[in-house]
């Protein structure tokens, strides 16, 4: 037990921990100290798995050198803590020192401890870390403290999973941006055209040559193009092709042998030459490199003098030609570059966003956790216009017990002129996407669409033949549908009501299984959903079913944090009941001992009193009082020993009229008027007669006391066939029962009066308790209070309704105010709804 | 009243009033009576007065009615025990046993006069 509330304490601060906004080195600095504190231990760290999955890292620690975080490193399968990690279980080694395993790490302080515990942090059968603890004394730790570790490792690992994620997410936002930075350099002091025109009109002036042309190398098709000329030319064709093969004309030999040519007498020459290149008398082509690489070659044609004549080109022109080849080589490396990231990054914008969005719905998600939201955020996302940009989106879930996909939320324009207020609304704020999912949750309750509405309404078994969602799933594979009349996949039935048109699905899958569906479309603005874009939401959809799941993992987690906390309040409840019984064990002594010889003498008077004797009267009413007050104890002692209730079939309105009859004379004495509100067939209970008759004198002992100076009791029953039970209210009008009080009215002793023993009500909530059924109270303060209590009961066949009839017929006959009424509904707005208030 | 006048029955209680009440009852029905108010004495007495049953209070101030009876049978297994407690369960079921009777205590004598007549019958 006492262990089970450490583990509940851990759990609770943890998950609070992990809910917090810290980033996750502060989270598991907090949970280590959490650690330390609660489970009495002299150090604790935790070290974390390194992307790769090789090497284990110390990442937070109390009593471990501070200085060794992030200087620790191990390999998954060394030392204790690797081998932990390796076999994915949890360990305690009694003297770590002895344990061959132990690998030490000089300075980490480590050598101050003596024995250990150790449990992997796991996150779906994948080690994520490792969460240590030594003591400085020898410890044998048991198979508790090992259940305990490996609960709060349990509890850490949504966390860590998470926020290794949003890492991921962050890094390659990051290094997008700043390619998109360089380029940007880049593209602000280079432009690829004013370049190379430089290059060729500097090459051609510095050596005075006729003209210049250059040629680049395209790698996509190995041909040399023009991209250059400067000087004398009318047309490219005039000189050579457009386009030259490696190996073709002048330049392409250059190219091809990377060594620079030089023919000072072309019209002779005719080996190497194309035809349109002996126009010209003579030239010298230098090749283009870049490390080693040839991107291009520059030729000059026709050298002159000062004076306009011929002269042939010398070793000195190929020097200086070759010089600035290069520089200009570099120069255009340097703008393709460019060229390169800016392409890449056109390609990349997309992804930027996408990652810029999912970054920004981890964030979301870190936030709510809540599975509801997350649908909606993933939803949002796909609908954004900066995000996916669709009109309409669906998600759909499998549910593997009936082997359908359900509709669970739908996001999308009603109408077109729905749609057209929302984008220009989001278009003119131009919001971005957290703005407008922070928008969105602002303004509180969102109106449900219709189309929501239909979205929520579908259902379609998983089988071949029932349509393209049930496709979807079973192919794990998206499908874009452009025409959904023409197309024999889809089942025309399901989507009508929504008026798709074309659509696309795409399955989101986890851990390899598919978990639900996105369905999209475009309806408003009729855009055509290409395959890109299919493969865009395809991508998003994979990092949506990993958030999915990591949301389930996380509520299952709440849900077992829930069932601890539930085991905690009982184990409460229960422990006010043994108080309880040792009260009342303890108190019998001294309350029973005068009451025998109370009674006892009283008795004895009686007996010797004459019939005739006036005083006899008296002496009756104090063995009565006895007997009954001896009863009393008699249950107090019987419920503290938990007794088990002796059942037999009894009349609930028999049982009411003899507790009321026990009551009669101080009711009436007080000026308290009894209404009775009897309903017809009300079958017979099975339960312990004298302890539910105890429970109903405890109610009306309670409005006696709160009436004391006149009032209504109004008490009544009903039976309620759709629930199977017997309704019956104890009502007064003794001003109700303040604030303060009412929260402990059913806590053993607990009682506003002076000689109350604060046990009535507890003792009629473990009655009504032990024969299953429900006791609620519904206060009006100033007023009275009302309670309800529910009992089993079945309407058998046949003969019921006479026995009814039999004991109204009784009560009626003793000449009682009895009302009467059809199968009216009394309890209306007063059992369990709203201002009842249910005990626990 | 005569058919008792033999049978003699000792009364262990701490509560006088308990005891005042068994006496007057148990005398006016013919037995001889006598009375201990003080549980560690109670032993003494039997020696001394060797009554044909004891009455015999459990739980008492520096006494366990379980040590007496358990005392009392080994020295005198002819003496009849009847427990009497306050208490409705008792821890020490195997003492239980040992008693010829268990009444728990109650204003009203019936069943506390039927069972010493059947004990003594
Ligand atoms: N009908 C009522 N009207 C106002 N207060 C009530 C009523 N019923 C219960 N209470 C409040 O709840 C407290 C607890 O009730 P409960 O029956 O458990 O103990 P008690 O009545 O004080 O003691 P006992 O039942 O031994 O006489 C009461 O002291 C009283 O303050
Ligand atoms: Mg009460």
């Amino acid at each position: 037990m006492e262990n089970s509330k450490i583990e509940f304490e851990i759990l609770r601060d943890i998950l609070k921990i992990s809910n917090s906004t810290l980033n996750l080195h502060e989270r598991l600095n907090q949970v280590v100290e959490e650690i330390v504190e609660k489970m009495h231990v002299d150090a604790c760290a935790i070290y974390l798995v390194k992307k790769g999955g090789e090497t284990l890292s110390l990442k937070g620690a109390v009593g471990l050198n501070p200085e060794m975080i992030n200087g620790i490193s191990l390999k998954v399968g060394e030392g204790i803590t690797g081998w932990v990690a390796a076999e994915k279980t949890p360990l305690a080694v009694l003297e770590i020192f002895k344990d061959p395993r132990m690998k030490n790490f000089p300075g980490s302080w480590e050598e101050k401890y003596r024995s250990m515990i150790s449990a992997p942090i796991l996150f779906l059968g994948k080690c994520l870390g490792v969460i240590n603890a030594w003591t400085i004394e020898e410890k044998a730790f048991t198979t508790d403290d090992l259940h305990l570790l490996s609960s709060i490792a349990d509890g850490m690992s949504g966390s860590i999973r998470n926020a290794q994620l949003y890492l991921d997410a962050t890094k390659q936002y990051e290094e997008l941006v700043s390619l998109y930075d360089i380029s940007k350099m880049l593209n602000s002091t280079l432009e690829l055209q004013e370049l190379i025109g430089m290059v060729t009109r500097k090459s051609t002036e510095f050596i005075g040559a006729s003209g210049c042309m250059l040629h680049i190398l395209d790698v996509k098709d190995n041909l040399l193009k023009v991209k250059s000329m400067y000087g004398l030319y009318k047309s490219p064709e005039e000189i050579s092709r457009t386009q030259l093969r490696l190996g073709e004309g002048v330049a392409g030999q250059v190219a091809i042998k990377a060594i620079p040519m030089m023919i000072n007498n072309l019209p002779e020459e005719s080996e190497h030459l194309l035809p349109m290149e002996k126009i010209f008398s003579s030239l010298l082509c230098i090749p283009m490199t870049v490390k080693d690489r040839v991107i291009g070659t520059l030729t000059l044609h026709d050298k002159k003098d000062a004076s306009g004549l011929l002269v042939p080109f010398d070793k000195d022109d190929m020097n200086l030609l070759m010089a600035l080849a290069s520089q200009g080589a570099l120069v255009l490396e340097n703008a393709w570059n460019y060229e390169r990231a800016e392409r890449l990054f056109q390609e990349n914008a997309q992804k930027a966003n996408d990652f810029a969005i999912l970054y920004e719905i981890s964030n979301a998600m870190n936030t709510t956790m809540n599975l509801d939201q997350l649908l909606k955020i993933i939803l949002k996302a796909v609908t954004f216009g900066g995000g996916l940009n669709f009109n309409r989106s669906i998600l759909l879930l499998v549910n593997e017990k009936t082997n359908t996909l359900q509709g669970m939320l739908g996001v999308g324009p009603d109408s077109g002129e729905d749609a057209f207020r929302i984008w220009t609304e989001i278009g003119s704020k131009k919001m971005s996407f957290k703005e407008w999912i922070a928008s969105v949750n602002a303004s509180g309750q969102e109106r449900t669409s219709r189309f929501d509405q239909l979205a929520k309404g579908i259902r379609v078994p998983i089988e071949y033949g029932k349509g393209v969602l049930a496709l979807t799933v079973l192919e794990k594979k998206g499908f874009n549908i452009r025409n959904i009349q023409e197309d024999p996949r889809v089942n025309p039935d399901v989507l009508k009501k929504l008026e798709f048109e074309s659509f696309a699905t795409v399955p989101l899958i986890s851990q390899d299984r598919v978990i639900g569906v996105i369905v999209v479309d475009n309806l408003y603005n009729k855009r055509e959903i290409t395959d890109k874009d299919l493969r865009r939401l395809e991508l998003f959809a994979s990092q949506a079913g990993l958030a999915i799941e990591n949301a389930k993992v996380y509520s299952d987690l709440e849900k077992a944090t829930r069932s601890i906390r539930e085991l905690q309040d009982r184990l409460i409840q229960s422990e006010k009941m043994a108080a309880l019984g040792e009260m009342a064990a303890s108190i019998a002594h001294e309350i029973r001992n005068p009451l025998v010889s109370i009674g006892g003498f009283a008795r004895r008077l009686d007996s010797k009193l004459d019939a005739s004797n006036p005083e006899k009267r008296y002496s009756r009413i104090i063995v009565k009082e006895v007997g009954r007050l001896e009863k009393v104890l008699q249950e107090v002692l019987a419920f503290s020993r938990s007794a088990e209730p002796l059942f037999s079939e009894c009349s609930v309105i028999t049982l009411l009229e003899e507790a009321l009859e026990v009551y009669e004379e101080s009711f009436s004495e007080c000026g308290i008027e009894v209404i009775r509100d009897f309903h017809e067939g009300v079958p017979n209970i099975h339960v312990d007669s004298n302890q539910i008759k105890q429970v109903f004198i405890n109610l009306f002992s309670n409005a006696q006391h709160a009436m004391s100076k006149g009032g209504r009791l109004t008490v009544g029953c009903e039976y309620k066939a759709v629930e199977g039970e017997a309704m019956i209210y104890v009502s007064d009008t003794g001003g109700g029962i303040s604030e303060d009080v009412i929260t402990n009215i059913f806590n053993p002793f607990f009682t506003t009066k002076h000689t109350g023993t604060g046990l009535g009500l507890a003792i009629s909530h473990r009655v009504v308790d032990m024969h299953g059924g429900d006791i609620l109270v519904k206060n009006e303060p100033g007023v009275g209070v009302t309670f309800t209590i529910s009992l089993p009961a079945r309407q058998k066949r046949g003969g019921i309704s006479e026995e009814m009839d039999l004991s109204a017929a009784r009560t009626g006959v003793k000449g009682k105010e009895v009302h009467y009424r059809g199968q009216g509904d009394f309890l209306n707005g007063m059992g369990k709804g709203e201002g009842s208030e249910s005990i626990p | 009243m005569a058919p008792n006048k033999d049978r003699s029955v000792l009364v262990v209680d701490d509560e006088e009033s308990i005891c005042l009440l068994y006496q007057a009852e148990l005398e006016d029905r013919g037995y001889t009576v006598q009375v201990q108010n003080d549980g560690t004495r109670a032993m003494e007495d039997v020696e001394r007065f060797h009554p044909d049953l004891v009455i015999l209070d459990i739980k008492m101030p520096g006494a366990d009615g379980f040590e007496i009876l358990n005392c009392l049978k080994k020295k005198f297994p002819d003496i009849c025990v009847i427990l009497n407690s306050a208490y409705g369960s008792f821890r020490n079921e195997a003492s239980l046993q040992m008693a010829d009777g268990y009444v728990i205590k109650s204003s009203d004598l019936t069943e506390l006069l039927k069972t010493i007549e059947k004990v003594l019958a």
